[in-house]
This record gives structure tokens, C-alpha cells and sequence, in this order.
């Protein structure tokens, strides 16, 4: 009875673990490893998950991503040898260690703000913050396009007009209400920017060592 | 029959692991003078011995890089001299990627409003580092009250 209790379990985790293989597989020859490793977390993130869910997509998104890594070895145009760029391994052995990048922490962080729940007494203080500095701080060639915060994150997303309006908003990087501690990139397309803050006295979460 | 390690074994190995966690975390530290300041045509920081300070009236900004070793930041720190009475020096850690896109940065601590005298901050180190990337420690620097202006004397990061 246990067992058949274990198989009814294990049955739907092996077919998810089936699906993204296949899914992988397919987008192999599109899309770039770390692509295929933001796209992993991002189809992983449409539903609200328990946080062992929540766990396994994050999970899975580092399988995806490390197999698409595995498959995808490229030659250096400087050297001539075979690297894996994407892996982004440290050469020193006793400091190795696989890190992700900047899209797959933004994707990371994108889950993580879209799991949190609101703090219906924090969260609008904190865009009350946001939008307060957005109006007394006007920065020639800056736009705010939203700001949210929900438990212990804010996500802001910021437009600028030229490279010189982006270089001016990041100087307020570090002063309130962005003295927290956070992470932010630049879409490469249209040069938006999406900044995450944390809440004063947490720490952003890091995802170089896994869920936590 | 195989033996049981007694404690002493188990300190021992503790002690070894204590030992292996402190050689593989490296500290490197800076004088001030490799600080420059940032957003401006005519800069106003002024090098002195092993510092770097700030002339201006108005605030400024200092960006003072670090090198990485490849390791994840785990601590950062910047000494200095706060000589203004009524505003702080500020600082805090970025680890930005290669292409200058994305960025993860610490929380900001500052020597105090009232503070004046000479400072250490104990920076907390960002969540993420980029190991292509630069490390800078950002300070903001308040106006220069009177003949001197407030200074960034070291800054140091902890790699582990």
C-alpha cells in the first residue's frame, strides 16, 4: 500500500522531469543556455506554488540550465580552445563554483517577488517611498514605469532616455529608499531597467547557493 | 572491528576545517588613492598620502575598485575621516557583470549624521557576484565643511 502510494507520487514528478527534458531538447538549437535556463524558470513560475514546488522549480531550472551548458561547448575567439562561456566557472579549482547570469538572477528574482504575498502594511509604505523619491528627486531623461512591493522585495522598473540618464539614477543606488541592498539589469533591447530592493534589516536572497 | 573516534579526534577535525575555512578566504586591501570620483568633468577629490578626499561643497561621489580573485564576496570594509558635523559618509559594495548591465550591491552604511572622527564600515557584501565582473566600493561623500574634506583612508574586500 506504501508503494503504491510512493508510485503514485513519484509517477507525475517523473513526468515533469520528462517534459522539461523534452523541452530542453527541442530548444536546444534556439536558444542560448542561459536562455533556455530563464525560460525554464519563468514557464515554472505561472502557477502559485507550495514552497517544496517552489523549491523544485527553482531546481529545475538549474537542471535545464546545466544540461543546456553541457550541450552547448564553444570555441574561445581569442584562444582558439573550446570553453563554455556560459558555465561562467572559476578556473581556480579551490574556488570553483557555478554561478548563473544576470538573466537567470533576474528570472530567479521574478519568481521569487511573484511567490511573495503582499504586506498589506509595508508594501504600500515602501511604494509610497519609491514614488515620493521618483517625484522629488526629477532626473532629466528618467521615467518610472511601476514600482511593487510585496513582502520583503520591490521591483521597479525604470526607463531612461539616453546612457547618461541611467548612469545619473544609479548614483541614488546605495541612498534611500535604494540603501537596502538589492539587484538590478538592464534589458539590452529598449535599455529599461528592473531594480529589486530588499526590506530594511533582510538581506536579498542570493541564489548562487541554491533555494533556501 | 573498527574504532570509534574519541573527542579528541572530533576536535581535532574541527580544528582542521576551522583552519581550511580561514586559509581559502583571502583579504585584499587598498589604500584610498585608487578611488576616483565618479559623474563628474572637474573632479574635486584631492590624493594625500594614502587617502583620497572630498573638496567639493556639494556632495560627491567616490568609486573605489577592487580587484576579485574569484571567490563570493563574504565582507568589505572602508576606513576613513567624516569631518563634516552634519552629514555622513556612506558606503556600500556592487559586484557588476562585465558588460556594466546588471549589478548586485550591499546595503548602505553610514559614519552617522553627527558623527565626525575617523570611521570604519563594515559593508555588507551583495548577494551575488559576478566572477567576470568588477567590484567597487561606492562612497558618498558629504560637502567639505571647512579646510579639509572628508577622506576614504582604506577599503578592503574578504573573498572566500
Amino acid at each position: 500500500m506504501a508503494i503504491n502510494r510512493q508510485l503514485r507520487l513519484a509517477t507525475p514528478v517523473a513526468l515533469g522531469f520528462l517534459a522539461l527534458a523534452c523541452f530542453g531538447s527541442r530548444s536546444e538549437k534556439k536558444l542560448s543556455p542561459e536562455a533556455s535556463e530563464v525560460a525554464a524558470v519563468k514557464a515554472n513560475s505561472i502557477k502559485a506554488p507550495s514552497p517544496a514546488e517552489q523549491d523544485l522549480q527553482l531546481l529545475r531550472a538549474r537542471v535545464a540550465g546545466l544540461e543546456a551548458e553541457l550541450r552547448t561547448p564553444r570555441a574561445s575567439p581569442v584562444t582558439g580552445a573550446v570553453v563554455d562561456a556560459a558555465a561562467r566557472t572559476i578556473d581556480n579549482p579551490t574556488l570553483s563554483r557555478r554561478l548563473p547570469g544576470p538573466a537567470t538572477l533576474q528570472a530567479h528574482y521574478d519568481v521569487m517577488f511573484a511567490n511573495e504575498k503582499a504586506d498589506l502594511r509595508w508594501a504600500p509604505e515602501q511604494e509610497n517611498a519609491v514614488l515620493a523619491f521618483f517625484a522629488s528627486v526629477p532626473t532629466k531623461g528618467v521615467r518610472l514605469e511601476k514600482a511593487e512591493c510585496r513582502e520583503s522585495l520591490c521591483r521597479i522598473r525604470v526607463h531612461f532616455d539616453d546612457r547618461g540618464a541611467r548612469t545619473q539614477f544609479l548614483t541614488n543606488i546605495g541612498s534611500p529608499p535604494f540603501d537596502h541592498g538589492g539587484f538590478y539589469r538592464s534589458d539590452e533591447a529598449t535599455g529599461a531597467l528592473t531594480l529589486y530592493t530588499a526590506r530594511a534589516g533582510r538581506t536579498l536572497p542570493s541564489v548562487d547557493s541554491g533555494p533556501t | 572491528m573498527s574504532k570509534i573516534p574519541g573527542p579528541s579526534a572530533a576536535f581535532a577535525a574541527l580544528a582542521a576545517l576551522l583552519v581550511a575555512s580561514a586559509a581559502s578566504a583571502s583579504m585584499t586591501s587598498y589604500a584610498g588613492t585608487s578611488c576616483v570620483q565618479e559623474l563628474t568633468l572637474s573632479p574635486s577629490i584631492v590624493y594625500q598620502n594614502s587617502r583620497a578626499s572630498a573638496y567639493s561643497t556639494a556632495t560627491t561621489f567616490f568609486a573605489c575598485p577592487a580587484a576579485q580573485q574569484g571567490g563570493a564576496l563574504v565582507e568589505a570594509k572602508a576606513s576613513g575621516r567624516d569631518l563634516n558635523p552634519t552629514a555622513s559618509v556612506s558606503c556600500h559594495v556592487e559586484a557588476m557583470d562585465e558588460f556594466d548591465g546588471a549589478a548586485s550591491f550591499g546595503a548602505s552604511v553610514s559614519s552617522g549624521a553627527e558623527f565626525i572622527g575617523s570611521f570604519t564600515l563594515d559593508l555588507p557584501p551583495p548577494a551575488t557576484t559576478f566572477p567576470s565582473g568588477s567590484t567597487v566600493v561606492h562612497c558618498t561623500m558629504p560637502p567639505a565643511g571647512g579646510r579639509d574634506g572628508s577622506s576614504i583612508g582604506s577599503y578592503a574586500i574578504t573573498e572566500m
